[in-house]
């Protein structure tokens, strides 16, 4: 049988799987059951089944200036994720409430007074620099206010078992079709461990947006608007996912040469002539949209978008400009804009964060700053971090200094013991550090989707999940309401696996 | 409604198919034939599929070994050129892969395990191919004919008979009959470098058929009639453009620009129906050079009407579209 090692007693890590005393959490009694019964050879021959699964189809993602080709398979780990339906509804309210307070900022300094900061919420100056802030965005509006769409919103779990938000993603976040891809495979390789479980789907997605997205189409659109997606083509690291949307969705996949504006308005080029557009998914950078307003070197995007946009004859998703209220900076104000906008308690808390520009923050922050993380604002995708206990004297004196340099461009959060679960390595199941990417889509109203991109750091005490330096994932199950037994037994006939 | 960039890959997957399909049963039918030969006299049978399918520069430039198995790694194998069959896989797929969001979704999964495959034995290497006496190539050669039978089940069994379809099965009608063309050709004159009827036919998979109407030991210009003219054998030039036909009027409706692309073809079609063949085949080369020429042009009629309509000019500048190679090119 294939060891399934619990976390060590004096380990620091919230492990979602097992408590202090090592005694197995109610919610995963009957998937431990199950894995315990299969050995390493099993689980090695499933491990392979998906790992089959996913190069037959195609589920890669690119890893630029990876010498071993563009595209690689992606890597799911057997273990899944499990959260209990209480867990969740307060993940989902708390979602639902900090994407639905950062959209009225979006609103607020776009198309709006600049409130928050005319009330000193925010400080303007912290806006006005951020890399996101848009001048062109000025006067843009959404319908229903919707300036982001589709929100992921990086959770973590502290030591106490707390879930806090680490980074919010409101520009181009990725990953929803691993979601839902994860599940399929799992489906495939492990067909009898939905017997125990009654599991939310997750099938439901290309509904959703495209709902979402209609609901934004400008007025005048008619009952069925022309939705587009706009790829940057083969290349890019996540167009298997643009491509799965597409499909998903049921709507046509475009390149920016497919597009052509002309007197404001977004025309399709088919083989039919043009063909106006209504809505579009964009899946490329603010900067690369519109070469006329933007990077004049960009051959990615549309010339002329951003006046159609103005003109109020397509929407644009996510808008343009987001950037500065997912800027990490900004992140330490958010619980505050909840406050503000909707005069409510922020239900999930961030992860401390320090600003470097003020003088107690910092001075506190550099005195053990061998203890905490420091991030650049502008990076993403886990590059520029520097952690402070693992980092060399040296190191930190150069953090120091980049810090005095430019304080806007850093912020210091402490360490978060990411919560842990029991993941494949080697021969034995071990714990590994794990975080969440909850997708939350915002139209007529605000929902979220349930589960999400469980990532995992799948080198032993890891911090890092990001499938760019070398993460893995899991399938996150939601369980459906008073469905983990938590005695491994059947729920009889009437347990339901996932449609998919 | 489709976009006249997918529309153009769709066109382009079906030629590189069936070019990829036609090569690997020419190779396969060639080795069969020689197999029990010896190794020189092997080698210099496949020296002639390299003429017969108009590969003669890249086969200069790929600088190929002299090994017996060499030119039909050349042919299967090496993907330094467009002809090959692994290179037309990959072209497939490239293309599929552009549109992998409007097709089944078995469609595209054929097509990449297709890829995959054929690319685990071009990594084995030249040398070591070479040292197991051709047998990866001739497994590959298994490989590409299963796979490509395979992606047109599912293409004739799952697609939508949308405008996509119309194109797909376009490139591929235009392109076996681009190639059957050549293939003639190489049956003409004398000498050890000319096919015989029969190879002929094997190579357009049209041997059986033509055993039942034309017996054993047809000769070239029974050949030529049974395979340019046939009315009901798919694989004859008449055939394929009676098809073309239908599927440009399935588009005409979308789009206005298949028109000069519509015409070509019927004027081409009735120049076979209803021309009289004997007549034309008694100067071959240039009756040949005639249909190789026009169905260039119809090829490129058809191309040209997937970007006329929106003002496209050439949106794959950054794209690499391999196989500008065998029998004509946009």
């Amino acid at each position: 049988m294939a060891e399934l090692r619990k976390p060590d007693a004096e380990f620091p890590a919230y492990d979602e799987a097992f408590d202090r005393d090592g005694s197995v959490r109610p919610v995963y009694a009957a998937i431990v059951k199950r894995f315990s019964n299969f050995d390493t050879a099993e689980l090695r021959r499933r491990e392979g089944i998906i790992e089959e699964e996913f190069r037959r189809q195609g589920i890669t993602f690119t890893v630029y200036g990876d010498s071993q080709g563009t595209e690689r398979t992606w890597p799911m780990d057997l273990f899944p994720r499990l959260i209990a339906a209480a867990e969740w509804r307060d993940i989902e309210r708390g979602l639902a409430q900090r994407v639905t307070a950062l959209n009225r900022f979006l609103a607020d300094i776009y198309t709006g007074e600049g409130a928050a900061m005319a009330d000193g919420v925010v400080p303007e100056w912290l806006v006005r620099s951020s890399a996101g802030f848009e001048r062109n965005a000025f006067g843009v509006s959404v319908p229903h206010d919707a300036h982001c769409v589709i929100a992921g919103i990086d959770l973590v779990r502290d030591a106490e078992g707390q879930y806090r938000v680490l980074e919010d993603n409101l520009r181009n976040p990725s990953g929803i079709s691993y979601v839902i891809e994860n599940r399929a495979a799992m489906t495939k390789a492990f067909p009898l461990v939905w017997e125990d479980h009654t599991v939310e789907p997750v099938s439901q997605y290309g509904r959703m947006l495209r709902t979402a997205l209609e609901s934004v189409a400008p007025t005048g659109s008619g009952d069925k608007p022309l939705i587009v997606i706009l790829t940057p083509g083969i290349y890019n690291s996540a167009y298997f996912e643009h491509a799965f949307l597409a499909r998903e969705m049921g709507v046509e996949l475009v390149e920016g040469p497919d597009l052509v504006v002309d007197e404001h308005v977004v025309y399709l080029r088919t083989i039919e002539g043009l063909v106006p557009v209504d809505v579009i998914y964009r899946r490329i950078d603010d900067s690369f949209l519109d070469p006329v307003s933007f990077r004049p070197d960009s051959t990615l995007g549309v010339p002329g978008l951003l006046g159609a946009m103005r003109a109020g004859t397509v929407t644009v998703c996510n808008s343009v400009g987001n950037g500065v209220a997912d800027d990490k900076a900004v992140h330490p104000y958010v619980t505050d804009l909840i406050r503000y906008y909707l005069g409510e308690e922020p239900i999930l808390p961030n992860v401390e964060t320090y600003v470097m520009w003020e003088p107690d923050q910092r001075d506190a922050a550099f005195e053990r700053l061998d203890e905490l993380v420091v991030k650049p604002v502008g990076e993403s995708g886990g590059y520029g971090i520097v952690i402070g206990r693992d980092a060399t004297d040296e190191e930190l004196a150069n953090a120091r200094a980049e810090i005095e340099r430019d304080p806007r461009n850093w912020v210091v959060q402490e360490v978060v013991e990411l919560s842990t679960l029991a993941s494949l390595s080697d021969d034995v199941l071990e714990p590994r550090h794990i975080d969440l990417r909850p997708f939350v889509i915002t139209g007529e109203r605000t929902q979220v989707f349930p589960g999400g991109l469980t990532r995992v750091a799948m080198r032993k005490g890891s911090l890092i999940v990001n499938s760019s330096q070398g993460g893995g994932s899991k399938d996150t199950w939601v369980l459906a309401d008073g469905a983990a037994s938590g005695t491994g037994q059947s729920n009889g006939p009437a347990a339901q696996g996932p449609p998919r | 409604m489709i976009l006249a960039r997918h529309a153009d890959s769709l066109l382009w997957a079906g030629r590189y198919l069936e070019r990829a399909d036609t090569i690997a049963r020419c190779v396969s039918v060639e080795t069969n034939a020689v197999m029990h030969r010896q190794a020189t006299e092997a080698r210099l049978a496949s020296r002639r599929l390299v003429q017969a399918l108009g590969l003669q520069d890249e086969f200069v430039a790929a600088q190929v070994g002299t090994g017996p198995y060499a030119v039909m790694d050349f042919l299967v194998s090496d993907d330094s050129h467009p002809g090959s069959v692994v290179s037309a896989v990959q072209a497939v797929r490239e293309n599929l892969r552009i549109v992998r969001d409007r097709i089944p979704v078995e469609l595209w999964e054929e097509a990449n395990s297709l890829h995959i495959l054929m690319q685990s034995a071009k990594s084995v290497g030249t040398a070591a191919r070479e040292q197991t006496g051709g047998e990866v190539s001739r497994m590959s050669v298994i490989t590409a004919r299963r796979g490509c039978r395979s992606l047109s089940g599912v293409m004739t069994e799952s697609m939508s008979r949308d405008e996509g379809y119309a194109f797909m099965e376009t490139g591929r009608l235009l392109e076996r009959s681009i190639l059957t063309v050549e293939l003639l050709k190489s049956g003409l004159g004398t000498g050890s470098d000319v096919f015989d009827g029969n190879r002929l036919l094997a190579f357009t998979h049209s041997l059986q058929a033509a055993r039942r109407e034309l017996g054993h030991s047809p000769a070239w210009h029974a050949v030529a009639k049974f395979l340019l003219q046939h009315e009901h054998l798919p694989r004859s030039v008449l055939w394929c453009l009676g098809r073309v036909e239908e599927r440009l009027d399935d588009l005409a409706a979308a789009a206005g620009a298949v028109a000069t692309a519509r015409r070509r073809a019927g004027a081409l079609r009735a120049h076979l129906e209803y021309g009289e063949l004997d007549h034309l085949l008694a100067a071959p080369e240039a009756e040949l050079g005639y249909l190789g020429s026009a169905l260039a042009e119809l090829a490129s009629d058809v191309h040209a009407s997937t970007v006329a309509s929106s003002g496209l000019a050439e949106v794959h500048t950054h794209f690499v579209r391999p196989g500008a190679g065998i029998g004509g090119s946009p």
